[in-house]
């Protein structure tokens, strides 16, 4: 039996609901594109988890394509559940789940694929970083030798080689982060699921371990990234899902979910030679609601509800001569502001 | 796997081939995943703490008979004053200390900690997300659980017995074992024992299963195998010791009040306890299908 490789990368829809929505029915989102994947995706539709009467997550649509996925949320707000729903380790109460077209009912298909990288900090006693790689691969059932051989692997691919033989118990907080990544990606899983995978992770590492995620990102597994570093996830993930409440409030590219966000006004920065001439122009536009100049005078920040018709008024400007551009872009479009704008400033960083 | 299909096991997807495509399919996965689970239940277990009990328990008898054998009577005769009468006391103390207490005892720490220590230290979720079915992950962890026990205490047995001869000499001790029944007592003893494994083992199984503290459903199951010999003889069906009382080659009187019924016959007792831990597994596979990883509840 052979496997497709991994196919073309699919851009998944970017959906936003209105924050305040967390807590009340989900509404339908607004989808921005078609999903373009011609395989089978991590797909969950309609899904529900309920812990008893305590919600994990609520009617969640979603459908992950490869690449880097960041999950970000405040705690309790259900990122783990949704992990844990994806990973297999717990069923939904409701709803359909798949990934790569395999439902968890078929645990011995779905964990060949899957690595969970799970935000618990525990090992089994006893056993040293290598150890405990081979062993859990023997119970995939490999055989000795190959178990080693894809052990060394997944070793040398968060640089855990030299300390392998040291029992887990010994580790530092940042060796048992790499060796929990280095367990979960030893199988070569299509794809990976990694919780807080940063945390006690010192520059160094964490600069060396975001690179293996883009690396594994380009080899075309579907990386989904659970943190609470806004940041990280800002420069790491191709889209981002961002939960609360237990409620799916955005989903996409960042850009695309940024541009739904219609009720907060775009921040665009320009450094130009006349910031006052622009500043002026803006005024004489409808949809600019304020502009800050910068304090050495050489640019300014303004917010405005129309960025398609700020950006025609740059256009004509700088072909009129009245400005020169040195550099201009969205202040506002990352993680940290979306997440700012629709969830608040609870549980991150 | 052949030594060609070996020699074509790659470790990477290049080629569209997944290193688990090499891997054998259906029944034969299975039993390497068992052998995997056995070995892997086995080297946490033999070094894990919680071993710790057991290794004391299995070595209490061993001092007890220590501590026969250099006992004196109060008019100074040895406590074994023959072999007849050293096999007697050896049964009692099987029946009443070994059996009832130190593989009772310690089946319950094995077999109860076989989930539920792995829930306690959250390292259960590292099993859940092997590409291993649940009934494979039940079977595994039980044999590991029935070798275990069956190592230490089925080693205890035979020190045990063993520890009879000393007193007679070595030529006494070699005639007894080869020609005067003493091997086929020592095989019995060794049979039971591992029955006893294999039936307790079962019980305490899914007692650690359904029970998040085993304290007191173990000690139920103690009150009852204790009273057994009151019970009717349709009762006694329901305890392990029931199945094993008929085995053992020196019987042990129960006293005026016990109710005597006839053991089952050794085949039907072996088949019995054999078929007994079968539904158990297969009532633990339910029971583990349907388990999620929530450690935080636990």
């Amino acid at each position: 039996m052979s496997r497709d490789p991994v196919g073309a990368s699919a851009t998944g829809p970017a959906v936003v609901e209105d924050a305040s929505s967390a807590g009340a029915a989900a509404r339908p989102g607004v989808a921005l594109g078609p999903n373009l994947s011609l395989r089978p995706n991590i797909s969950l539709r309609n899904v529900s988890k309920f812990y008893g009467d305590v919600l994990g997550v609520n009617r969640v649509d979603l459908e992950i394509g490869p690449g880097i996925t960041g999950l970000v949320g405040p705690n309790g707000s259900g990122k783990t559940t949704l992990m844990n729903l994806i990973a297999g380790l717990i069923r939904p109460t409701q709803g359909e789940l798949e990934v790569l077209g395999i439902g968890p009912n078929r645990p011995e298909e779905l964990f060949r694929e899957v690595g969970y990288c799970t935000s618990f900090d525990s090992f089994p006693r006893g056993l040293t970083g290598r150890q405990f790689i081979v062993d859990y691969l023997r119970v995939h059932g490999y055989p000795r030798r190959q178990a080693r051989e894809l052990t060394e692997l997944a070793l040398e691919r968060v640089r855990l080689v030299e300390s392998a033989d040291r029992k887990v118990a010994a580790y530092s907080k940042g060796m048992r982060q790499r060796i929990k990544l280095a367990q979960a990606l030893a199988h070569q899983p299509r794809v990976l699921v990694l919780d807080e995978p940063l945390n006690g992770l010192d520059p160094v590492a964490r600069v060396e371990i975001l690179d293996l995620f883009r690396q594994l990102a380009t080899e075309g597994l579907y990386v989904l990234i659970s943190s609470h570093i806004l940041h990280e996830v800002d420069i790491l993930s191709d889209r981002v899902i961002l939960i609360s409440h237990g409620y799916i409030v955005a989903e996409g590219e960042i850009h695309g979910v940024r541009s739904e966000v219609t009720e907060r006004p775009m921040q665009i920065f320009v450094r130009c030679d006349h910031p006052e001439t622009l500043a002026a122009a803006v005024f004489a536009q409808d949809g600019a609601s304020e502009v800050q100049m910068h304090d050495d005078r050489q640019g300014l920040l303004l917010r405005t509800r129309d960025a398609e018709r700020f950006f025609a008024l740059m256009e004509r400007l700088v072909l009129e001569g009245k400005v020169s551009v040195e550099a201009m872009g969205p202040a506002d479009e990352d993680v940290q502001a979306v997440y700012m704008y629709l969830v608040g400033d609870e549980g991150v960083a | 796997m052949s030594t060609a299909e070996a020699s074509a096991v790659t470790t990477s997807r290049k080629g569209g081939l997944h290193p688990a495509d090499s891997l054998p399919h259906g029944a034969g996965l299975w039993r390497a995943q068992v052998r995997a689970l056995l070995q892997l239940e086995l080297r946490k277990a033999l070094l894990g703490r919680r071993s710790l009990i057991a290794y004391g328990l299995a070595g209490l008898p061993v001092f007890v008979m220590l501590v026969l054998m250099v006992a004196k009577r109060p008019g100074g005769a040895p406590v074994f004053e023959s072999l007849d009468e050293a096999r007697t006391v050896f049964s009692i103390i099987y029946q009443t200390f070994i059996l009832r207490a130190v593989v009772f005892f310690g089946c319950v720490g094995v077999f109860t900690n076989l989930f539920r220590g792995e829930i306690l230290d959250r390292s259960l979720h590292y099993y859940f997300l092997s590409p291993v079915r649940r009934e494979v992950l039940v079977v595994g962890k039980y044999l590991s659980g029935v070798a275990l026990t069956s190592i230490l205490f089925v080693g205890t047995v035979v020190v045990c017995f063993l520890m009879l001869y000393p007193p007679f000499g070595l030529s006494r001790a070699v005639d007894d074992l080869l020609g005067g029944g003493g091997l086929g007592q020592l095989g019995a003893y060794v049979g039971v024992t591992l029955l006893a494994c294999l039936g307790y083992g079962a019980v305490f199984l899914i007692v650690g299963l359904l029970f998040k503290n085993p304290i007191l459903p173990a000690g139920a199951v103690l009150g009852w195998e204790l009273i057994h010999f009151l019970l009717p003889p349709f009762l006694k069906r329901f305890s392990v010791i029931h199945y094993l009382k008929g085995m053992i080659p020196v019987p042990m009187s129960e006293g005026p009040f016990a109710v005597v019924s006839d053991p089952p016959p050794a085949i039907v007792s072996v088949i019995g306890l054999i078929v007994f831990a079968i539904l158990v597994m297969v009532a633990a596979s339910l029971r583990v299908r349907s388990m999620e990883i929530r450690y935080g509840d636990d």
